[in-house]
């Protein structure tokens, strides 16, 4: 059992927190929380420190989940809220008298298309340009782009019934099929795709196709809510993998072995004791975290043996935590 | 049996049955012994005895006081008298009793008024339901000298007094001066106490009267029950429930969390386990059903306290904790008490940069990154990457030098060996092995010139045959059949198997001796088995004799499969010749490719040796899983697009994107604008050098990209143009120029950079600098005039000195040096009249510090 070495970062949130997100160079946090806020630290890594730096208010509900987009297209942080609403944060840099600046966070975009609470926001790969993809419990999925200066909405109708709890895009990787040395081909020509689960206990997959969003697939294991999907980073891998979990206490990897994006097949990782919240995979897309009602996370790695084995778990530092 | 937790001293618990036991908080860990008296809470937390009251057998209800005197509480007994006694001082309590003796079925404190205690009963004829004291007036009363001691009785008149003839069968202050009160089983009153005559507020007509309880972190949020029904209600609008829990069993207690918004605990009556609902969603949504999630609480035993092979006990009560973060405390009639955590939803992230983040708890946020000795133990590529970056893997000089870079991985090292090896060969052959062409990384494919989709051109390869007097022994009547070509010696050498590897063998004996005897070399092969402890292979294979009907022959192949040796088996099956296509060997996977690609090229005709070497790249791309085996298989492809699929295959496999973009920069980067795979391969590296902020290591992995494939470069992204003509006035217009000038070479007196002054197009002058008016290209220095602003230290030839540059707000510029002057002592823009104040609107330069 490997001993963490854990930074700890109290985020004065008034209320319970609901997401934590780090920027492309892990140098900022965005928390958000039920008390409406969503604030932004920096962190420095060397000394383990972090310096608060902004709040942002806007939101007239609950933030259930944020997201930073890549750097190229500036600081910018969409977040979603059970006020019905998704906004997207710019950092400004406001330049004082004597010549200091001060970052300054103004929304960019708000977004109100949505009928009801709006669950996930996730940025896609920002080879495809800047856009960005919301769930919400109002059944919907709408996809936001950024074109020509302007935001562009395309919305998927009923997505899940009962609502959409999540959202997780593919990442960009390079179709496996292509033959070694094709002359001809110098644009990645992969289809966009995002997966999504929600209230219909199912996982569905999501191409873009004629410019609009059509369901490609769906992935069926789940009885009952699915709370989180994750579509494994790809570090240039080709074999593509999505993990997802539910309040049925199950945590499924579906496993795309042909590097279509189309066949997937099921594999259980394991029945835990109660509700699992949140699954995320690491850079290389081999170690899965799961956080569940049991309020511990684990660390799940595929063995040679082919079955997934809980690496590590947080019950013994949790502890330690509760002794200070 | 019931229990609270003291509003006050967080460390104190109070349990009442028989008696009233007052309890403090020890840590205990879970192997230590439990003190005499004490109650395990939990693995480490036990509830030490402190003190009893015993006067008061069998109290109905039991609330500790909120205010500031420690150990002080009030019971409502079963007879209607309440007590107000204390565990310090036992023997000195209070009795208020109601003109009508019946059952006391509520006590209540009211938080924020500690003084204001109220109390529920049972109906009496003409008696109140609900009445409420202020204790202090009976506090008043107290002798400071104890002798109230001789009569606790007093009547004592309550400020308010409600509901005649009725029954409160639960109450719960509203904030500081209003009650709720659930009535005769069937109305759920608001009474604001306000006014000394106190005023009916919202009512309800509901069967839920018991338990009633408002959420104390929100005011308008009250939950009351009856039979299996908790409802959940909104006090602005009493009208209906807004949420009904419908439960299996009848309900016996609810309660909110005090610590968490929405959280309210339900308890059936003889369940194991305790039910959570939280509303605090439900309460924020406007139509439709609201949605509660609901979870059940089992509260986890340890096994010297509830035996795991056991049914876990039913349940009698619960408390929450008053101050640890969604603490509840759960017993059984038994007395046993176990402490559990309701856990939030927790979130968790791991970021593009191996930052690890999870929540802890409510407000915190703890987070590892990857120098954590977790990420040793997961054993994760990104961590050796950002190690190997920083040690300058793939930026070193000779190819070889970066394999030394990745000593720890061995398949890894040798590539890179194997590369550096191949570049040298080639450089010194190529000009024997036309096919080879330009190629600096040629594999076994190219050298045979097979195709990928092709395949080899007939004839393509015409090798000499040559028939060797077997194994350089006398005796030997036959001759093993060879070939040479030029193609396959360079194969050969490819492989390692150079003129004078006989001389400088590698490896195992055995391989060794191998080696030896594929050159035809048997006597060097028996001294190599002999001088190492094989001397019994060595005397069998000097037994050697190729009659075919041999005895030997006839034991050599049929014991030849048990021998463990990969080596030594290849050895008898070369020997006996059994099979003439040496399929044996060649396919002994535990044979190094090398070898038996080396073997090949002696022993197999022309067209054999192609489709081996075509058999041999198909499976591994097909089935070659290790990585070994993948890069291995590059000796076949050599570096070019032939290796795609493996370099993918090594790729998927070990999720070394760094080394297979590091591969490709330095010995394929021509044919990165033709792969989308290559380029992506190396877009990806670059973007983990930059999330690792490696800035430098990203900046030469471009130089070294770039450099080897020119057409790379990106186009400069900022262009000067004319202020008149709008052309631009660097490239196209200065290598005319440049021209130009070469033309009139011999004209020129001097050799000196050539300057521009106006636009090469039309001839207007360009842009002046705004400290010493010259135009811009004209070289700093060469004007007299200039001289007073320089300092003496500096010399005019100080390149970037003489650059020209210019504020991206208002435009104005001139020479760096003069400007940097000037704004070491001025804030504004140095044209007269412009207030810009261009030195503040950068950033990141720091002019001030950079000019002293």
């Amino acid at each position: 059992m490997a001993t963490f070495n854990v930074a700890t970062i109290d985020t004065g949130h008034e209320d319970m927190i609901h997401d934590a997100q780090m920027d492309f160079l892990g140098t900022k946090l965005a928390t958000c929380s039920c008390d409406k806020n969503i604030r932004i630290f920096d962190l420095n890594v060397q000394t383990g420190t972090h310096t608060f730096v902004a709040e942002l208010k806007g939101h007239e509900g609950p933030v259930w989940q944020l997201a930073w987009a890549h750097p190229r297209f500036d600081t910018l942080l969409a977040s979603c809220s059970y006020d019905r609403r998704v906004i997207i944060w710019k950092e400004v840099l406001d330049v004082k008298h004597d010549g200091r600046k001060i970052p300054k966070w103004e929304p960019m975009y708000t977004y109100e298309g949505h009928e009801s609470s709006v669950n996930s926001v996730c940025w896609a790969p920002p080879e495809w340009g800047l856009m960005l993809a919301a769930g919400s419990s109002d059944g919907t999925i709408s996809v936001l782009s950024y074109v020509n200066d302007r935001w562009e909405a395309k919305k998927i109708p009923s997505a899940h019934t009962l609502g959409c709890n999540a959202v997780t895009w593919s990442p960009p990787t390079g179709p496996s099929s292509m033959s070694a040395g094709d002359p001809g081909s110098n644009a990645i020509t992969t289809v966009k795709r995002f997966a999504s689960g929600g209230c219909d206990n199912l996982v569905k997959i999501w191409k873009e196709e004629n410019e609009e969003w059509t369901e490609e697939t769906k992935l069926e294991g789940h009885s009952d809510w699915v709370r989180d999907v994750a579509w494994s980073p790809s570090a240039g891998l080709t074999k593509m993998k999505i993990a997802s979990c539910s309040q049925d206490r199950r945590v499924i990897v579906w496993n795309n072995r042909e590097s279509d994006g189309v066949s997937w097949t099921p594999e259980l990782l394991h029945v835990f004791d109660d509700v699992v919240w949140h699954v995320s995979w690491n850079f290389v897309g081999d170690v899965l975290a799961v956080s569940g009602g049991d309020n511990q996370v684990s660390l799940w790695k595929k063995r040679e043996s082919e079955s997934w084995e809980c690496i590590s778990d947080s019950s013994k530092s949790q502890q330690q935590q509760h002794h200070h | 049996m019931d229990l609270q937790w003291s509003p006050k001293r967080s460390d104190h618990l109070v349990i009442w049955s028989q008696d009233i036991t007052l309890y403090q908080i020890e840590e205990c860990g879970g192997d230590e012994a439990l003190r005499q008296g004490s109650i395990r809470l939990s693995d480490t937390k036990a509830a030490a005895y402190l003190a009893k009251i015993t006067d008061f057998p069998y109290s109905k209800v039991v609330e500790i006081y909120p205010g500031d005197v420690e150990g002080l509480i009030a019971c409502g007994l079963v007879n209607g008298k309440i007590a107000l006694t204390s565990f310090l001082n036992p023997a000195n309590n209070k009795e208020i009793a109601p003109k009508h003796p019946r059952q006391v079925l509520s006590v209540q404190w009211n938080k924020l008024q500690p003084n204001l205690l109220a109390a529920g009963f049972e109906k009496a004829r003409s008696d109140h339901a609900v009445a409420v004291w202020d204790v202090t007036t009976i506090g008043s009363k107290q002798q400071p000298n104890g002798s109230s001691n001789a009569n606790p009785m007093e009547d004592v008149h309550p400020l308010v007094e409600l509901g005649i003839n009725e029954t409160a069968s639960s109450l719960s202050w509203v904030l500081p001066k209003s009650i709720l009160i659930g009535m005769n089983g069937k109305h759920i009153k608001l009474f604001d106490l306000r006014d000394s005559q106190p005023k009916l507020g919202n009512t309800t007509s509901t069967k839920a009267v018991n338990g009633i309880s408002v959420d104390t972190l929100c005011h308008n949020r009250v939950v009351s029950y009856a039979e299996n029904q908790a409802f959940v209600w909104d006090m602005r609008n009493f009208e209906k429930p807004f949420v009904v829990l419908n439960h299996s069993k009848p309900i016996s207690k609810v309660a909110w969390c005090p610590t968490r918004s929405g959280l309210l605990a339900c308890l059936e009556k003889d369940s194991t386990f305790l039910t959570l609902h939280d509303v605090h969603h439900a309460a924020l949504s406007e139509e439709g059903d609201p949605a509660v999630l609901e979870r059940r609480l089992y509260p986890a035993y340890s096994e010297d306290v509830c035996n795991p092979n056991c049914a876990s006990p039913p349940l009698c009560s619960f408390a929450w904790h008053c101050s640890d973060e969604n603490l509840i405390t759960t017993c059984t009639p038994k007395g046993v008490l176990w402490n559990s955590v309701v856990f939030e939803r927790m979130t968790l992230n791991w970021s593009s940069t191996s930052k690890f983040g999870w929540s802890n708890g409510k407000k915190t946020i703890l987070y590892i990154d990857n120098t954590d000795k977790l990420y040793t133990f997961l054993d994760d590529i990104s961590v050796k990457m950002r190690q190997r970056a920083i040690d300058g893997y793939g930026l070193k000089t000779t190819l070889r030098e970066n394999g030394m870079v990745v000593q720890d991985s061995e398949t890894t090292r040798n590539i890179w060996l194997w590369l550096d090896y191949c570049k040298a060969l080639t450089e010194k052959e190529k000009y024997l092995v036309p096919s080879v062409g330009t190629l600096k990384y040629p594999g076994v494919r190219v050298v045979l010139r097979i195709d990928s989709a092709v395949g080899a051109p007939a004839g393509s390869l015409k090798s000499e045959v040559v028939n060797n007097t077997s194994f350089d022994l006398h005796n030997n009547k036959t001759y093993r059949r060879s070939y040479r070509s030029e193609e396959r010696s360079f194969i050969q050498q490819l492989c390692g198997w150079n003129q004078g590897v006989l001389q400088d063998l590698q490896g195992s004996p055995t391989r060794r001796a191998a080696i030896a005897l594929f050159h035809l070399k048997m006597r060097q092969a028996i001294k190599i088995l002999n001088e190492s402890n094989h001397s019994i292979v060595a005397m069998a294979i000097a037994g050697f004799n190729d009659d075919e009907s041999s005895l030997w022959r006839e034991l050599a192949q049929s014991n030849c499969n048990q021998l463990d040796d990969p080596y030594i088996r290849a050895i008898f099956a070369f020997l006996t010749e059994s099979d003439s296509n040496y399929e044996t060997i060649l396919k002994e996977k535990e044979i190094s490719l090398a070898d038996r690609m080396g073997f090949a090229c002696s022993f197999l005709p022309d067209g054999k040796l192609i489709s081996f070497v075509n058999e041999l790249t198909h499976d591994l791309i097909k089935t070659g899983n290790l990585p070994e085996e993948i890069l291995d298989a590059v000796l076949l492809t050599g570096m070019t697009t032939q290796a795609i699929p493996l370099l993918q295959k090594y790729v998927d496999y070990t999720a070394d994107i760094q080394t297979v973009a590091l591969l490709v920069v330095r010995t394929m980067a021509l044919e990165i604008s033709n792969s989308s795979l290559l380029k992506l391969w190396t877009e990806r590296y670059r973007e983990l050098l930059d999330s690792w902020k490696l800035w430098e290591q990203r900046a030469e992995f471009d130089i070294v990209k770039n450099t080897n494939n020119p057409a790379l470069v990106p186009q400069p992204e900022v262009s000067v143009s004319c202020n008149f003509c709008g052309k631009s006035i660097s490239s196209t217009g200065m290598t005319n120029l440049a021209r130009s000038a070469q033309l009139f070479n011999r004209f020129s007196a001097s050799n000196a950079k050539l300057k521009l002054s106006c636009c090469p197009s039309c001839r207007k002058p360009l842009p002046r600098c705004s400290i010493c008016l010259m135009h811009m290209g004209t070289i700093l220095g060469t004007s007299k005039e200039l001289q007073p602003l320089l300092p003496s230290s500096m010399t005019s030839s100080e390149a970037v000195a003489c650059w020209y540059t210019w504020c991206q707000s208002c435009r104005h510029g001139g020479h760096t040096l003069h400007l940097q002057h000037w704004f070491e002592t001025q804030a504004e823009c140095p044209v007269s009249g412009c207030t810009c104040k261009c030195i503040t609107l950068d950033r990141v330069v720091d002019f001030s510090s950079g000019g002293s």
